[in-house]
């Protein structure tokens, strides 16, 4: 009885947690999307001045330069902001037990652009502390032969939390980072000058929630949990080697699917200057869809906008849309059955399902599934675009 | 140098706050006058004020209003408990304060 007590009392806990960091990742999610949805215009911005200047439209001035440098810092905060909710995405996985359903979105991704972005991410913490950061990549004899087939996005956040363990146990010298790519494995090792670990503590680091040095150097304990995780979802292997006050190396050794020139062609092929994409917006709140078509045409995709069930199977009726973007709390009719309707006329664009919480989705989610994906409000537009370009054409390797 | 979008943006969100506050304004109006009990009974403005705080919370998250979603999504929380009627009143006064601070803002830009 008093087992049964205390088990319940452990589920309770547990339902508790999980409650507790779905709320968490949605209040820390909402402003990091906005600001995100504002670099990314922003952007555009520096962009645009750009493209005018070079074709002679526009008077060049001195302010160019200093452009150049705040387009640079813009995309700091982007590419910083993009890790950032993405760990709050994977705390939401962890926190639902549910690891093992991370999915893999492999694209063709340059090895050394890459690593410019740990660099660019990582630089300022090394400075702080006033350690020497560096970045290596052998295998490669030009910028054309670094293209390899991963998940870009994973991979990131493992190097970024990996590197940023060893600027925080590092207090002199320098944190390394080495990729080699040769015999279609992709190898990186981070190589640290720091406190280094004990054998107790190698057999525990990739424990959830376990900290090595935890009262002079605290964090969350699931780095090295996710990372290994990711690495294994991979296919790849992490090996940790350390010695107590001379350093610590971390080797991550990942198989390839494709080579360097299959991978080369792939980026061609996922350049999303090239994607025409038509959407049908159903969303009844001005301001959300004011918000979400600006960001979308910046894009470069054409947008069509129905504020209710009705209107939608009309527009679909007159205009061939490639990709239905679909609130779920619409009047009269919900998202979920506009969708069937949709489907019952004829209409196969994919449909991509929004909404403000995973509670109200889980809770309208009840009728036939008629649908493709689901995005959680606010909506980042750049899974919109990575989600238009999926579902027009499947990703080869996975 | 602002880009021309976040300009019109802007202005459009400044027209819709200031029908915000208006539709606020008569929400709150009518809520008192019945109380939460009262609002419960009543179907109409339970679901009118509902989908006002929802969108309202929804779409102040996107534009980066940080305050106003937080006293939007607070209001959402109480409206759906089990609270008092002043607390929910207290509150959705506070969206109007926060409401007229992002008027503010967008008038001085």
């Amino acid at each position: 009885m008093d087992l049964e007590r205390k088990s319940n009392a452990l589920e309770q806990a547990s339902r508790l947690q999980t409650a507790f960091l779905a709320g968490v990742a949605h209040e820390f999610r909402t402003p990091l999307v906005s600001i995100l949805g504002y670099s990314d215009l922003i952007e555009n911005t520096f962009e645009a001045d750009r493209v005018l200047a070079s074709a002679g439209a526009k008077e060049p001035s001195g302010a160019n330069s200093e452009n150049a440098k705040a387009r640079q810092w813009v995309r700091g905060i982007q590419r910083s902001g993009r890790h950032l909710l993405s760990l709050i995405e994977n705390l939401l996985d962890h926190g639902k037990g549910q690891s093992e359903q991370l999915r893999l979105n492999y694209k063709a991704v340059n090895l050394k652009s890459l690593l410019e972005d740990i660099e660019l991410v990582m630089t300022p913490q090394s400075k702080q502390k006033g350690l020497e950061f560096v970045t290596e990549l052998n295998g490669c004899s030009s910028l054309s032969d670094c293209w390899v087939m991963v998940d870009p996005d994973r991979l990131t956040q493992c190097l970024i939390n990996l590197v940023g363990n060893a600027i925080k146990f590092t207090d002199s010298g320098r944190v390394k980072v080495l990729a080699e790519y040769h015999d279609q494995t992709l190898k990186i090792v981070i190589d640290d000058t720091g406190i280094g670990m004990d054998e107790q503590a190698l057999l525990m680091i990739r424990e959830p929630f376990w900290q090595a040095h935890h009262e002079q150097r605290p964090g969350t304990g699931l780095g090295v949990t996710i990372t290994d995780g990711i690495i294994d979802l991979m296919g790849g292997s992490l090996n940790i080697s350390s010695t107590l006050n001379e350093g610590t190396r971390i080797e991550i050794s990942l198989p390839l699917v494709t080579t360097n020139e299959q991978a080369q062609e792939e980026a061609k092929k996922q350049d999303l200057d090239g994607l025409q994409c038509r959407v049908l917006m159903v969303e009844d709140d001005d301001d959300i869809a004011w918000m979400l078509e600006a960001l979308l045409c910046e894009k470069g995709f054409d947008v069509a906008r129905a504020v209710h069930g009705q209107q939608a199977l009309e527009l679909a009726h007159q205009l061939n849309f490639d990709l239905v973007l679909m609130d779920v709390v619409l009047p009269v009719e919900d998202g979920f059955e506009v969708a069937t309707a949709l489907r019952a006329n004829g209409h196969c664009a994919p449909i991509v399902m929004m909404s403000a919480s995973q509670q109200e989705f889980d809770s309208r989610n009840t009728k036939q599934i008629n649908y493709d994906a689901f995005l959680l409000k606010p909506v980042a537009v750049n899974d919109i675009v990575i989600l238009a370009k999926e579902l027009a054409e499947p990703p080869k390797a996975s | 140098m602002i880009n021309t979008t976040i300009q019109e943006l802007r202005a459009r969100y400044r027209t819709s706050a200031e029908d915000k506050r208006a539709v606020l304004d008569g929400l709150l109006t009518r809520y008192r006058s019945v109380g939460k009990s009262g609002a419960q009974l009543n179907g109409q403005l339970n679901g009118e004020l509902n989908e006002f705080l929802h969108k309202l919370a929804g779409s102040s998250g996107m534009y980066g209003y940080d305050q106003l979603h937080a006293a939007a999504r607070r209001a959402l929380v109480l409206f759906e408990g089990s609270e008092k009627t002043e607390e929910l009143t207290a509150s959705v006064e506070s969206i109007a304060r926060s409401l007229e601070l992002v008027i503010k803002e967008l008038d001085a830009l």
